[in-house]
Order: C-alpha cells, then sequence, then structure tokens
C-alpha cells in the first residue's frame, strides 16, 4: 500500500525539513523561470512528493542543494515534454523602466536547458562551474548552452 | 563585454529575468496539509501579481506549432506531408490500398472518441516508472547519472536508459552491484558527437520496452549537427534526423539502426517481428501515420491517423488503441501563433490483420 504523502512529510526528520526550508525559495523561481508562474508551484510540489518518497534522507546527500536544482529542471522539462507546450501569460507593471518586453519574449522563448542556463549566469551570476553542478552537466555544456542562447537573444538584445 | 554579451545587453536581460523570478508564488511546505502537496489541484494565481497592470505578455515556452481542432475529417491521406522514408515507394497511405500488397498488414482505422479538454489526463507514459523499479530491485538511485528516464527488468538484470545531453545519453544494466554502460553497436558511418556529420541524441534516451519475445528495444529521435563552425566550437543546432531505434537481448549489448522518421512510439506484434510507429509533420500542423517494420529498419505506411500527436499506445490483440494529443491554437496580436491552454485528447483503434 502506497503511503499518503503527508505521512511521508509527518515521518520525515528535521533535517530534510531545515534543508527545505532552506532552499525552497531559491528553487520555486527557479521553477518559475522555467515553466511560468501558474506552472510552479506544481512542479515543487511533485519534487517534494518524489523527495519524501526517496528512501534516502536529504540529509544524507551531503549538499542537497545541486540534487534539488537537477530535481526541478528534471521535472520541469518533463511537464514541457509531456504537454508540449506551456504558456506562461503574465501582467508586468507599466512603471518598470527600462523593462523590454521583446527580451521577455525571446527569453521566454529559449529552450527550458539554455533558459537555465541563462538565468543561473546571468542573474544568479553563477560561475559555469557551479551552473553545471546545478544543472547535472559538464561546464562544456553549460557553455554550449550559453552560446545557443545568445546567439538567439542577440537577435533582440543587439540587433 | 562580460560573459559574452553588451554592458547595456546584460542590463536588459537581467532585468527581464529578475522580472520573471519576482512573480514566483509562495513555495509549498514539508508540512503542510494534504491538498498544499498534491500537484495539479492548484490553478489559483497570486492576487498581488494580478493586480498589477498594463501589457501582457504571452510567453509561448515550447514548441511554436499550429494543432487543428480534432476532426473525423483529418484521418485521410490528404492531410498530411510524408516525411522521407527508407522504404520503397511501395508503401501504401490508406486502409484501403493496404489490402491490396502481399507483404503489408491490413489497417483498418477507427475513430473512437474525442475526449478532454483535460491536460493532466494524458502524456508519454512510461511503461513503469524507473524509481519504482530501482526501489523493488533493491538498486539505489543515485549513483547513477541524471536523469533516468525509463527501466526495464529482465531476469535478475535491471536495465535503465536516460542521460541529458549527448555525453551521458546511453544505457546501463545492472546485476545488483554496479551500474555497467551498456556498449551500443551503431551503424556503420553514425557517429554520435558534436562535429558536423555526426548525431546527437539531445534529450537522452527516453524509450525503453521488453518486447513480447524477449529482446528489448529502446529509440530516441535523434538530431543531426549541421555545421562545427562556430566561434566556441560547438555544433550549429541540429535538425531532425529521424529515430535511433536499438535492440538487445540481454540488456548488456545492443545493435543500433536509424530510421527516417521522428516516431514517438513503438508497439510491438505478439511475434516481435511486426511493430508500429508513428510520425509526425510540422508543417502548420501535427498529423500522425501509422508505420509497420518486420526488422525494425525498413519502415512502410501504412494508415493515417489524422490530426494530433500520439502520446501513448496500447495493444490488445489485433486491436491497438492509439491516444493522440490534440491542441488548440491562439494566434496572438503580434500575429504569432501559441498553443494551449486548450487540449483535447482523440484516441483512434487500428484493427489489423497480417498481410497474406
Amino acid at each position: 500500500m502506497v503511503q499518503p504523502i503527508w505521512t511521508l512529510a509527518r515521518d520525515r526528520g528535521v533535517e530534510d525539513a531545515a534543508i527545505w526550508r532552506k532552499h525552497k525559495e531559491e528553487l520555486i523561481r527557479y521553477a518559475t523561470v522555467l515553466v511560468g508562474v501558474d506552472h510552479a508551484e506544481d512542479v515543487l510540489s511533485t519534487v517534494i512528493e518524489r523527495v519524501l518518497r526517496r528512501k534516502g534522507s536529504l540529509a544524507m546527500l551531503g549538499d542537497a542543494r545541486p540534487y534539488l536544482f537537477r530535481a526541478v529542471l528534471n521535472e520541469s522539462r518533463g511537464r514541457l515534454r509531456r504537454r508540449q507546450v506551456v504558456s506562461w501569460e503574465r501582467d508586468f507593471a507599466e512603471d518598470h523602466i527600462g523593462f523590454r518586453p521583446d527580451v521577455a519574449v525571446a527569453v521566454g522563448s529559449l529552450p527550458e536547458r539554455q533558459r537555465a542556463a541563462v538565468y543561473l549566469t546571468y542573474w544568479r551570476d553563477l560561475p559555469v562551474g557551479e551552473v553545471a553542478d546545478l544543472m547535472g552537466c559538464q561546464p562544456g555544456t553549460v557553455k554550449r548552452y550559453l552560446h545557443l542562447s545568445r546567439s538567439r537573444l542577440r537577435e533582440v538584445l543587439e540587433p | 563585454m562580460r560573459n559574452g554579451l553588451s554592458e547595456k545587453s546584460r542590463n536588459d536581460l537581467r532585468r527581464v529575468l529578475g522580472e520573471m523570478e519576482s512573480l514566483a508564488p509562495q513555495a509549498p511546505e514539508l508540512d503542510a496539509p494534504p491538498a498544499r502537496l498534491q500537484p495539479e489541484v492548484r490553478r489559483r494565481r497570486n492576487p498581488v501579481l494580478v493586480a498589477v497592470g498594463a501589457a501582457a505578455l504571452v510567453f509561448a515556452l515550447a514548441l511554436p506549432v499550429v494543432l487543428p481542432s480534432p476532426s473525423p475529417d483529418d484521418v485521410g491521406p490528404a492531410n498530411e506531408q510524408p516525411p522521407p522514408t527508407t522504404t520503397p515507394a511501395t508503401a501504401t497511405t490508406s486502409p484501403a490500398t493496404t489490402a491490396a500488397s502481399a507483404d503489408l498488414p491490413t489497417v483498418a482505422v477507427t475513430e473512437l472518441e474525442t475526449q478532454g479538454p483535460d491536460p493532466n489526463s494524458v502524456g508519454r507514459i512510461s511503461p513503469t516508472h524507473v524509481e519504482d523499479i530501482l526501489e523493488n530491485t533493491g538498486n539505489t538511485y543515485d549513483p547513477l547519472p541524471e536523469p533516468m528516464v525509463n527501466a526495464a527488468v529482465v531476469g535478475d538484470r535491471v536495465i535503465v536508459v536516460g542521460g541529458n545531453e549527448t555525453q551521458t545519453a546511453g544505457i546501463w544494466y545492472s546485476d545488483g552491484g554496479e551500474w555497467v554502460r551498456a556498449d551500443i553497436d551503431l551503424p556503420t558511418g553514425v557517429n554520435i558527437g558534436q562535429e558536423a556529420g555526426d548525431y546527437r541524441l539531445a534529450d537522452g534516451i527516453e524509450h525503453l520496452e521488453a518486447l513480447p519475445d524477449g529482446r528489448l528495444l529502446a529509440w530516441q529521435p535523434i538530431q543531426r549537427v549541421t555545421s562545427s563552425e562556430d566561434a566556441e566550437g560547438f555544433g550549429l543546432e541540429p535538425a531532425s534526423a529521424g529515430t535511433l531505434i536499438m535492440q538487445s537481448p540481454d540488456g548488456a549489448t545492443w545493435s543500433a539502426t536509424i530510421a527516417e522518421h521522428d516516431f514517438t512510439a513503438i508497439e510491438a506484434w505478439e511475434d516481435g517481428t511486426l511493430a508500429f510507429g508513428w510520425t509526425q509533420a510540422n508543417d502548420g500542423k501535427i498529423t500522425s501515420n501509422a508505420y509497420w517494420s518486420e526488422d525494425l529498419i525498413s519502415w512502410h505506411k501504412v494508415a493515417d491517423l489524422g490530426g494530433g500527436e500520439v502520446d501513448h499506445v496500447e495493444r490488445n490483440g489485433d486491436q491497438i488503441i492509439v491516444s493522440l494529443s490534440v491542441w488548440e491554437s491562439t494566434v496572438n496580436d503580434d500575429g504569432s501563433v501559441s498553443l494551449g491552454p486548450g487540449h483535447t485528447t482523440r484516441q483512434v483503434s487500428l484493427n489489423v490483420t497480417s498481410g497474406s
């Protein structure tokens, strides 16, 4: 019999709860950039469920942050692949000086792994090695994602 | 210039990324009540964000393709452009003409039902969830390259496929101890890599099934690198090049072939020699076709399935039930086209009789 998810949460140690509390905000922001506002919470809920159903605790991983980031990216990619499309509809404030809707559309149209690399590199200011760790790939792959995404973004950033 | 962009471009990009991130909803808690931890039950919006007025932006985050509404009229050869095939032009394109061939099966296509919209009820369904298999067989998940997307058990051996990029995409097996990467015998002249002419498994290997005759079958759409000439030494975004189909008797050694079709599902017939595949056209809308092969090398188109992309296939005797997704398309103010959120599911039945 499958154990209900909320009882898994109750039974899990305080260490996992502390790890989740520590990282959940950056994970929800990451998921929002990947799948949009309306699906980010679902992505994280699924990731939590998988974490709770996992045999070992997060605390046993040593550093759970890369594991959680990869889980969010994998779940986001899985959803986009299964549904084939996710429309991210959003209202932006008029008073955002310098905000460029054309750039936003271009970023939103990047493949999710390229968008993840762009977000972690250009907004979070993480070095390539750490981005690779969080994405679960080689640094060379991150560079390739950045190169491909820059090629696309330059069409609107530097026409 | 920093990280390949000018200062102004970086600032423009950072404003957008910061704005996207700032819209994040509240993260769910580990100890939240049950409803908060059940995916797919919420579609509410942050009221503060909704109150923010002004220019509405629609980000189409994935495939820029147009799909028609489902209609019985969609079923027919006039609705799609056949892709290039590896087989002679004798392949037939409709149930009526298929019967005339001595080599191909007779396939009758019947529209079963149209459902929806319910995007959460369909999807490309893995035969068995990889983590469940690994846990049930006493293996652990963490030592494996991630993501592992599918698994099968043959005797005491667990076979896993996955990988998230060209370099790590592959097949692993374990007899209960360490994981060993399986050898894949690629066709002559086929190289998996990043140089011009190489093939790429852009999303790893997703599909793995045990055939009725005991063979293992794995497949994955592949792309081909069109050029390696760019500033950072990587190939340009490659074009779709068909499907890499891998067979194995035991999970350890695999032989591979390439079919020039973008298959999304393959189902083997009972004797393991007859299989169906489906492809999709992307010329303004998606249509799917049924293909047949005796050897998983030569593929013959035997029926048109009409509009939609194949999500899932189930076989029951001489009947194959195919579930297809048909997405609603919306023309935006700027003339671009977005898919969804409207979505319906079509089901068609293929009644198959082997050729004489």
